[in-house]
C-alpha cells in the first residue's frame, strides 16, 4: 500500500516553508548568547501567524515551530475532517528550554520552588496538545521521543497506522528547540558543534509536517517504510544502513538515490554520505526537515530512500516515489 | 485486512507494592500500600513529602542478577531490564519485532545531575557520562541490548496515558499484521523535577491519596514499570483500543468527561462491547480527573465496579497504563477486584460501584483500564479472558 504526501509543512532557519524566500534569507550562524555556543535559531517573526494564539502564551518556541509547521501542512485540506485527523509528533528533547528554566531554582533553592507556570510545558507531548488545539484535532495524539532518526520513525508509525485501517490519514509533525544546555550535552557528545571553530554543524531548531493520506498524494508517495534496531557501536554502522536501504529498495529501481542523515559520531562509518540538505543539526526535525526540502526541490527525483541513523543508534528509512513534472 | 487476535502472552511488573507478577498480585490482592516518605531526595519545601518508591538496593540487586553492569544502570534502566527480563522469561522463545514503550521522563535524575553539575560547574565527569543515558529511548535500548533482543524502538510519551497508548499501538500492529510479536510497556523512575512540578501545580497531596472520595485532595507519585509480550495468542486477550484528545486544557480535562468518554468508547467499540464487570480507572485522586472520569465511566460502563489503585502505587505517571494492564491481568487471572485503599466517603456526585478499602472477589471475563494524561491526551483498553 502506499501513502501520500499530500501536504508538507516546514519552519526553519531559513524561515518559513520551502524553498525559502530570499528576503526573508537570514544569517546562517549566530550565537545563542549563551557560552557563546553556535546555534542556528529559526528568526524572529516566523510563527508571527499563530502567536496570537491564546495556547502559545506560555509555551516554548518547540510549541510555536510545530503549530506553525502543521498549520501549513494541512492548508489544503477539508477542515471538516481535521477533528478526526491523528497527530504523531516526534521530538527528541520537547520543550527542553522550559524544563531548564522550571528545574534551575529546584536545583539552587530546594524542591518546593518550582514555576506552576512553567511545569505543564516540559511534558513531552505539550507540544503535541498545542498543535491538536490548534487544529481542532480529537483523535489520538501520539508523542513519539527518540534519538535524531525519530522524524522518519514517526513517519513509520503513521503509515502502519493508516495501513492499520484506523484512519485514512495522519498528520506527522517533528520539533526540536535550540537550548544551550542541551547543546553543551550534545557537543559534548561529539554531536553538533561546542564552538564557533568546530567542524561540527551547530545545532539548529524547527519543525516539519507531513500530511499522510492512504490515496496518492499530489507529489509523492511512500512506498515502503521500516524501522531498525538500535545499533550498539560504530562497528555495526555500514551493516545496518546497508541492510536498511536493502529492506527499501525495489528491484525495478536497485540503484536509486539515498539522501540520508547519520550525525558526528556515526558518519565515518556511514556507506553513504551524511546529506545536509539544511544546515545545522536539527535532531528530531532534521530527517522530515530533509524530507520536505526534497519535496520541495526544483528537480523531483522519481525514486529516493531516505534513511536515518540516530546518535543512540536508532534506525528508520522509507522510499519516496515523487511524481515529476511532465516535460 | 483480516483483524488477528490480539493477546498478553506473559507480563513482568515491578512497582512500590511488589516486584514480579505473583508478589504483585498478592500484595494488590491483600490491599498493601507503597507509600511512605520519600527518601530518594530531600522534598523540603514542598507541600508533599510521601511517594510510593521501589527499593533502591532491592531493585539494584535484581537488575544485577540479570546483568551485572546494570548495578550501575540508572534507576529507570534497572526498572525496565528488571521488567522486560520477567516478561521475556515467561514467553520462551518470543523473538520481538518491535519494541514499544512509554515514559514521562526516562532516566530524569541523570539529566538532573547534568544540569547541577554544569550550573555548578562541578562533577562534569561523571555528569558526561551519564547524560547519554537520561533520554526516554536510553533504558530501553540498554535492557534490550542485555538481555541479547534486537528490534525497533518505539518510545510514546504521552503523559500519564503513555503505558496504556504503548500497548495501544501495540494491538494495532498485531492486529493489522504488521507485526506478529511487540515487546510493550512502560516505566518512570521518580525524579525531582517531576515531583516538584505535580506539588507546586498542587496536584499532589499532603495527605493521604483517596481516589473518588468526596474529601480526595490530590495523588501521590510512584514508580515502577510493567512490560508484556502481545502477540497472537495468550491467556488474556488484548480486545479493544481507544485514543482521544482532549483540547480543553493543558493540565485540565474537559468537566463533561468527553476526553475519556471518547476513549472509553472507541475501545468498547472495538472490542465488540462486552459487558465490562470491571473498571479500572485512571483515578488519580485529584478533584477534578476523578470528577470527570467518574462521569465517563457511568455512561460507558454504569454497572461496572471500579477501583483505582493509585493510592497503593501511587501515580506512576508513563508506567500507570502498563502497571494498571498488569493488575487487570492479576485480575483476570487470579479472579478478585483490586481495591481503591483509603476510601472513606462516598462522593455524592456519583453513583460508581467503588471497590473500597479490600479486594472483592469475582471472576471478571471483561475489564477496562483507563489512562489520562496532560495535554489532553486520553487512552483505554479491553482485555479479556477467553
Amino acid at each position: 500500500m502506499s501513502i501520500g504526501i499530500s501536504g508538507t509543512g516546514l519552519v526553519s532557519t531559513l524561515g518559513r516553508g520551502w524553498p525559502p524566500n530570499d528576503d526573508t534569507r537570514v544569517p546562517l550562524v549566530e550565537a545563542s548568547g549563551t557560552d557563546r555556543l553556535p546555534g542556528l535559531r529559526v528568526p524572529a517573526g516566523t510563527t508571527q501567524d499563530i502567536d496570537s494564539f491564546p495556547r502559545l502564551r506560555r509555551s516554548g518556541d518547540i510549541s510555536r515551530f510545530a503549530v506553525a509547521a502543521a498549520c501549513d501542512a494541512v492548508a489544503q485540506m477539508d477542515p471538516s475532517l481535521l477533528p478526526g485527523l491523528p497527530l504523531i509528533f516526534a521530538t527528541t528533547d520537547g520543550g527542553v528550554g522550559h524544563s531548564a528554566r522550571f528545574f534551575a531554582p529546584v536545583e539552587t533553592d530546594g524542591c518546593g520552588k518550582g514555576s506552576p507556570l512553567l511545569f505543564p510545558e516540559t511534558v513531552y507531548n505539550a507540544p503535541a496538545s498545542h498543535v491538536a488545539a490548534r487544529l481542532g484535532l480529537q483523535a489520538g495524539a501520539t508523542t513519539l521521543v527518540g534519538d535524531s532518526s525519530i522524524g522518519l520513525a514517526a513517519v513509520c508509525a503513521a503509515c502502519d497506522l493508516i495501513t492499520s485501517g484506523t484512519s485514512q490519514a495522519a498528520l506527522v509533525v517533528a520539533a526540536n528547540e535550540f537550548d544551550p544546555m542541551a547543546c553543551q550535552a550534545y557537543s559534548r557528545a561529539g554531536i553538533c558543534a561546542g564552538s564557533q571553530s568546530s567542524p561540527l554543524p551547530p545545532l539548529t531548531e524547527g519543525a516539519a509536517a507531513l500530511l499522510l493520506t492512504s490515496h496518492p498524494g499530489p507529489t509523492a508517495s511512500i512506498e515502503q517504510w521500516t524501522e531498525g534496531s538500535p545499533i550498539r557501536s560504530a562497528t555495526g554502522v555500514s551493516a545496518s544502513l546497508s541492510s536498511l536501504a536493502a529492506s527499501l529498495r525495489s528491484p525495478q529501481a536497485p540503484h536509486i538515490p539515498v539522501v540520508a542523515h547519520v550525525p558526528g559520531p556515526w558518519a565515518a562509518s556511514s556507506p553513504f554520505p551524511t546529506s545536509q540538505l539544511l544546515p545545522g543539526e536539527g535532531l528530531a526535525f532534521t530527517d522530515l526537515a530533509q524530507l520536505v526540502v526534497v519535496l520541495g526541490g526544483d528537480t523531483p527525483i522519481p525514486d529516493l530512500l531516505v534513511l536515518s541513523l540516530g546518535f543512540h543508534g536508532q534506525t528508520a528509512g522509507l522510499r519516496l516515489t515523487q511524481r515529476c513534472a511532465t516535460p | 485486512m483480516t483483524p488477528q487476535p490480539v493477546a498478553l502472552a506473559s507480563a513482568g511488573c515491578l512497582s512500590a507494592i511488589g516486584f514480579g507478577m505473583r508478589e504483585t498480585s498478592d500484595n494488590l490482592r491483600a490491599g498493601i500500600s507503597g507509600v511512605g516518605p520519600v527518601k530518594l531526595f530531600d522534598p523540603a519545601g514542598c507541600r508533599c513529602s510521601t511517594a510510593a518508591e521501589v527499593d533502591s538496593s532491592r531493585l539494584t540487586e535484581a537488575a544485577r542478577s540479570i546483568h551485572r553492569p546494570a548495578a550501575r544502570w540508572s534507576r529507570a534502566a534497572q526498572m525496565v531490564l528488571v521488567s522486560m527480563a520477567e516478561a521475556l522469561d515467561g514467553s520462551p522463545g518470543f523473538v520481538p519485532e518491535m519494541v514499544i514503550v512509554g515514559t514521562t521522563s526516562g532516566a530524569m535524575d541523570w539529566g538532573e545531575d547534568f544540569f547541577a553539575a554544569v550550573s555548578r560547574g562541578q562533577g562534569l565527569d561523571q555528569a558526561n557520562r551519564r547524560v547519554g543515558f537520561y533520554p526516554p529511548q536510553m533504558p530501553v535500548i540498554q535492557a534490550l541490548h542485555a538481555l541479547g533482543c534486537q528490534a525497533p524502538v518505539r518510545i510514546v510519551s504521552n503523559a500519564c496515558a503513555s503505558g496504556t497508548n504503548a500497548l495501544g499501538m501495540a494491538w494495532q500492529l498485531v492486529r493489522s499484521g504488521r507485526a506478529k510479536k511487540v515487546l510493550a510497556g512502560g516505566y518512570d523512575a521518580l525524579s525531582r523535577l517531576v515531583f516538584a512540578g505535580f506539588d507546586c501545580l498542587q496536584a499532589s497531596t499532603p495527605e493521604l491519596c483517596r481516589p473518588f472520595d468526596a474529601n480526595r485532595s490530590g495523588l501521590v507519585l510512584g514508580e515502577g514499570a510493567a512490560m508484556f509480550c502481545v502477540t497472537t495468542g495468550g491467556p488474556v486477550r488484548l480486545t479493544g483500543y481507544g485514543a482521544a484528545t482532549d483540547t480543553h486544557h493543558l493540565t485540565q480535562p474537559h468537566p463533561s468527561g468527553s476526553g475519556p468518554l471518547a476513549a472509553m468508547r472507541a475501545a468498547l467499540d472495538a472490542a465488540g462491547s462486552p459487558a465490562i464487570d470491571y473498571v479500572n480507572a485512571h483515578g488519580t485522586a485529584t478533584p477534578q480527573n476523578d470528577a470527570c472520569e467518574a462521569l465517563a465511566i457511568m455512561e460507558a460502563c454504569p454497572n461496572a465496579p471500579v477501583s483505582s489503585t493509585k493510592a497503593a502505587t501511587g501515580h506512576t505517571l508513563g508506567a500507570a497504563g502498563a502497571i494498571e494492564a498488569a493488575f487487570c491481568l492479576s485480575a483476570l487471572m487470579d479472579g478478585f477486584l483490586p481495591p481503591t485503599l483509603n476510601f472513606r466517603s462516598p462522593d455524592p456526585s456519583h453513583s460508581l460501584d467503588i471497590v473500597a478499602n479490600s479486594s472483592r472477589p469475582a471472576a471478571p471475563r471483561a475489564v477496562i483500564s483507563n489512562s489520562f494524561g496532560f495535554g489532553g491526551a486520553n487512552a483505554s483498553i479491553v482485555l479479556e479472558k477467553p
